[in-house]
């Protein structure tokens, strides 16, 4: 019993970690951009993440080390300084992005201006990092981060064609426009496999404590909730593909996310993407800054 | 929102900083004893790092070229 409830909470966890201001926008313009085309992009990155976030859960659970850890052991400091740089560099750009996400949604709720929220928020962050522990932010933030499936449920609803959906999870070449479709293909590549959501994986291992004997349990967590994490992407892409394409619109400002949900949900449709793009994104920006404060602390002994 | 898609090339840019590394780690007996990478899991993380070259070095003119 207290295994599937394991299972199950990281299931959670994992897929309310997954989406995040990345995958809802490389998305969306993949959707908007090139229909249903660029599905395959997804599933390959999806693919590639489950095999990265299993390895990176077994060899926390086995080694007893997190990652960071040991590559500084393994391959000295020189290395480890020159790889913390890079992505230290790369998470904070990634960061404000994630801010930029949760500014928006609440310039959406509220009217008022993003640039005011983008304190406020970095506020929040910092204070519910400071004050929680990683257990309840971890798990917290994921059930919250569970509103993301409302795009699951809204890409069923509007009625796709299924042929031409599974016709897009197969690799194919653009007609037109070769450099921005590959373009968007690189872009949702660099959102599904991002380096912090493996090293982040691989501290959450280390935090829960996992053992020997969490290896199997690793591999159903990490495959079911990155399988699920890549469907809300493949949601928002089918959605994007039905509403925006048709119509020959450009995903080219966020005022627009809205539009994805408004059309199945109604207004409700608004306060869900609001909601989802906010939690998110406060999600992913609680994760990343964790992830740097963890490399740092990690690296460094 | 092209900040956004830009950071996300980014990350796919450095991803073989961080994933070479790794490789080696999930085959070193020190760390992993007896679970080690199967011959499936290190092929496919090899074909990542080979995809993550190939991202990297593409990204940066996909940005210019094919960017929004």
């Amino acid at each position: 019993m207290k295994k599937i409830l394991e299972i199950a909470l990281g299931i959670v966890t994992s897929v309310g970690g997954f989406l995040e201001i990345g995958s809802i926008t490389t998305a969306a313009q993949a959707g908007a951009d090139f229909s249903l085309q660029l599905i395959w992009v997804i599933v390959l990155g999806g693919l590639c993440i489950i095999f990265l976030v299993e390895q990176a859960g077994r060899f926390a659970a086995v080694s007893g080390r997190t990652i960071p850890d040991a590559i500084r052991e393994r391959f000295g400091f020189n290395y480890f300084a020159f790889l913390y740089l890079t992505l230290v560099l790369v998470s904070l750009l990634v960061l404000a992005a994630e801010i930029g996400g949760v500014c928006i949604a609440l310039e959406l709720a509220t009217g008022i201006g993003l640039q005011w929220w983008a304190l406020p928020a970095a506020f929040v962050i910092w204070f519910v990092i400071w004050k929680g522990t990683f257990g309840v932010i971890e798990k917290g933030v994921s059930m919250l981060g569970l509103v993301t499936v409302c795009f699951v449920v809204g890409a069923f609803m509007i009625h796709p064609p299924w042929g031409q959906v599974v016709q897009g999870a197969v690799p194919s070449l653009p007609q037109h426009d070769s450099a921005h479709y590959w373009f968007i293909a690189v872009s949702i590549l660099g959102a599904s496999i991002s380096p912090y959501l493996f090293f982040f994986y691989s501290s959450g291992a280390i935090e829960d404590e996992w053992r020997e004997t969490h290896v199997g349990i690793n591999r159903v967590i990490a495959t079911s909730g990155m399988s699920f994490g890549s469907l809300i992407s493949i949601a928002v892409l089918i959605l994007a593909a039905m509403i925006f394409a048709p119509r020959g619109m450009k995903v080219e400002h966020y005022s627009q996310l809205p539009e994805l949900l408004v059309p199945v949900f109604g207004h409700k449709g608004f306060w869900l993407l609001v909601a989802s793009l906010g939690i998110a994104c406060m999600g992913a920006a609680m994760e990343i800054t964790l992830q740097i404060a963890y490399l740092t602390a990690q690296g460094f002994g | 929102m092209s900040v956004t898609i830009f950071s996300m090339v980014l990350t796919a840019a450095t991803l073989p900083i961080a994933i070479v590394p790794f490789l080696f780690l999930m085959n070193d007996r020190r760390y992993v004893r007896s679970y080690r990478n199967g011959w499936l899991s290190n092929a496919v993380v090899i074909v990542i790092i080979g995809l993550a070259f190939v991202l990297a070095i593409v990204s940066i003119p996909l940005q210019i070229f094919g960017g929004s």
